[in-house]
């Protein structure tokens, strides 16, 4: 159990069996009352907001999470297939659950899955993938100065700005925290 | 002009014909002329390269609101190189203690016009306060700092003075937040022989007066237009307004817990009745009061007196008291005092019964404010506002820690 004094801003909690991340805890003190702590929480589940006051003294559940290293397999009928690469365990999600991250995701990529009581509730993926440039303009060569871009599709179907350098059949990296180019790299 | 030689000076004395100041700040060029842009103690002064003490500059010195035409370099202390950059951010903050000590200088100010002496009263105290809630910090040979200078303040009015006021340093443990500081600058004010409704007066009067000292707009005091009256209200019509809650109808704990969760608002089963309240309070009822003008809630619930007088009804009594709030905030907290001392007496005991059945400090009792009452304590109010959130208020900052110069180490 947490005191009110824990309660910081991206601590996970759990209420009434659901798990929260605290997105902003501030202190309030009523000049001739107890001290409370004023918060707003995000289910890591539904992604909702709420808002929720503890006074001090008040227990908060811990929230009890699980990261596992798992593998991803293949895409079918709306299904991401995911494998435990220690136990080869088998898990699909949907695409809901997957949300944006489907974008980024290629064969044999490793990233962490998060579990809450056994279920899984949300993905991490490295911070950089590397993908191949399935569809953009010719290439400029030898124009690396330039800061002008221009669109271009994965393997994934993702579609992201690269510079005029590039061509059809390259390898980049991404950020996948912005989504953004990073450099082109050789396979 | 030669080269810009980037010079930061502790100080420079600058004389233009009959007037003269001490720079504290930045020179900047403009064309050919130099201005003081920026009054502060974090010093950038850029002269022309070459100037020496007792020559003439060609320049207009723009400080304290008036222009001044040929400066004459006095006195020119200059450090090479770029300031001591220990820590950027107490360079910003001492921006901040600038305005800040002008604010200070008004407050001061605005209680000499009014017949006032500022007092200054001990830090180590026998007792610190007894409220139940208030947690205290240890000080040495039994004694701990205070957490408010009331109850000195009030011994000087038994003793016969009629209005004072102390800046006074207050300390209390366990309170560290954006608007909470473990030490924190309590502005109290008291009169003797005068009516609650006065502080009122002086508090919308005061505010008026600090925000034109620094140069502030009255119309936009952290929201609040100081030009209006404040609003005034009671706290069960402000409850009753923004929750729909008739607090007089629900005075038994379990039905205003579940009214509570009637809007939907937690609640936990070791909540008493003021805990209920303040819940209410701090989601539904503050973060509504003083948008657009500053608001005055008065009549609390009996069972927060503290050490104000309660107006006795079967049906609802009330603590008379007041609160002043701004964008949200309380800023200050005002007593009809109580002046009985049988009653004083009956309510620090029960203060002190409290705080070891939540295994709380139980300081003894200061038997000489006690007896300062028993000696005949005039009718009398009084008033404490948080300086820290005054000047966040003023200035726009973000929060009261944005307000001091070492907010970490408070």
């Amino acid at each position: 159990m947490y005191e009110t004094s824990d309660l910081k801003k991206g601590l996970k909690v759990e209420i009434d069996g659901e798990p929260y991340v605290i997105t902003d805890a501030q202190f309030v003190k009523p000049g001739k009352g107890n001290a409370f702590t004023r918060c707003k929480l995000k289910s890591l589940i539904t992604g909702l907001v709420l808002d929720r006051t503890w006074r001090s003294g008040e227990k908060i559940d811990r929230c009890q999470l699980e990261e596992r290293p798992m593998e991803y397999l293949y895409e079918a009928d709306g299904q991401y297939h995911f494998m435990n690469t220690s136990t080869y365990e088998q898990i699909a999600l949907s695409a809901d659950q997957v949300g944006e991250s489907s974008q980024w995701l290629i064969e044999n990529l490793e990233v962490s899955m998060l579990f809450h009581n056994g279920k899984p509730i949300s993905l991490d993926l490295p911070n950089f993938v590397e993908l191949e440039i399935v569809e953009t303009e010719p290439g400029v060569k030898g124009d690396t100065k330039s800061s002008t871009m221009k669109a271009a599709r994965l393997s994934t179907g993702a579609s992201v700005q690269v510079p005029l350098f590039v061509s059809q059949g390259e390898w980049i990296k991404i950020d996948t925290r912005t989504g953004q180019y990073v450099e082109r790299v050789k396979r | 002009m030669g080269r810009k030689a980037r010079l930061s000076a502790a100080v420079a004395r600058l004389r233009a014909g009959a007037h003269s100041a001490d720079v504290v700040g930045r020179v900047e060029r403009a064309g050919d002329m130099w201005q003081l842009v920026d009054l502060s103690d974090a010093i950038d002064l850029d002269p022309p390269s070459g100037t020496n003490e007792g020559d003439l500059i060609q320049g207009r010195l723009v400080a304290r609101g008036e222009r001044y035409g040929l400066l004459h370099v006095e006195k020119l202390a200059v450090r090479r190189g770029p300031p001591a950059a220990a820590d950027e951010g107490l360079r910003d903050r001492l921006r901040v203690a600038r305005e800040r000590s002008r604010i200070t200088g008004a407050i001061r100010e605005f209680f000499a016009q009014r017949g006032f002496i500022e007092v200054s009263t001990p830090r180590r105290v026998v007792c610190p306060g007894l409220e139940p809630h208030l947690v205290a910090l240890p000080a040495g040979d039994d004694r701990w700092l205070a957490t408010s200078p009331e109850l000195h303040l009030k011994r000087l009015l038994a003793a016969g003075a009629c209005r004072v006021f102390e800046l006074a340093r207050a300390f209390r443990g366990d309170e560290r937040g954006p608007w909470h500081l473990s030490e924190f600058t309590l502005l109290e004010w008291y009169r003797a022989h005068e009516p609650l409704d006065v502080l009122v007066d002086d508090v919308e009067q005061l505010l008026r007066h600090v925000t034109r000292a620094c140069g502030r707009d009255l119309s936009a005091f952290a929201g609040c237009d100081l030009r209006q009256p404040a609003e005034r209200l009671t706290v069960r019509e402000a409850v009753s307004l923004y929750t729909g809650i008739d607090l007089a109808r629900l005075r038994e704990r379990d039905a205003l817990a579940a009214a509570l969760e009637q809007l939907g608002l937690h609640t936990d089963e070791k909540d008493d009745w003021d805990d209920l309240f303040f819940r209410l309070m701090v989601e539904r009822v503050e973060p509504r009061l003083g948008r657009g003008r500053l608001s005055i809630v008065s009549d609390y619930p009996a069972s927060q007196a503290a050490l104000a007088r309660v107006q006795e009804d079967p049906r609802w009594p009330v603590a008379l008291r007041f609160e002043v709030y701004a964008a949200g905030i309380e800023l200050a907290n005002a007593f009809d005092e109580l002046t009985d001392p049988a009653e004083q007496r009956r309510r620090h005991q029960a203060d002190r019964a409290a705080r070891a059945r939540a295994g709380r400090e139980v300081p003894r009792l200061d038997e000489a404010f006690l007896a300062a009452l028993e000696s005949g304590h005039p009718p009398a109010v009084g008033i404490a506002l948080g300086v820290d959130r005054l000047v966040a208020l003023l200035l726009g900052l973000p929060t009261a820690r944005d307000t001091v110069l070492f907010p970490d180490e408070v």
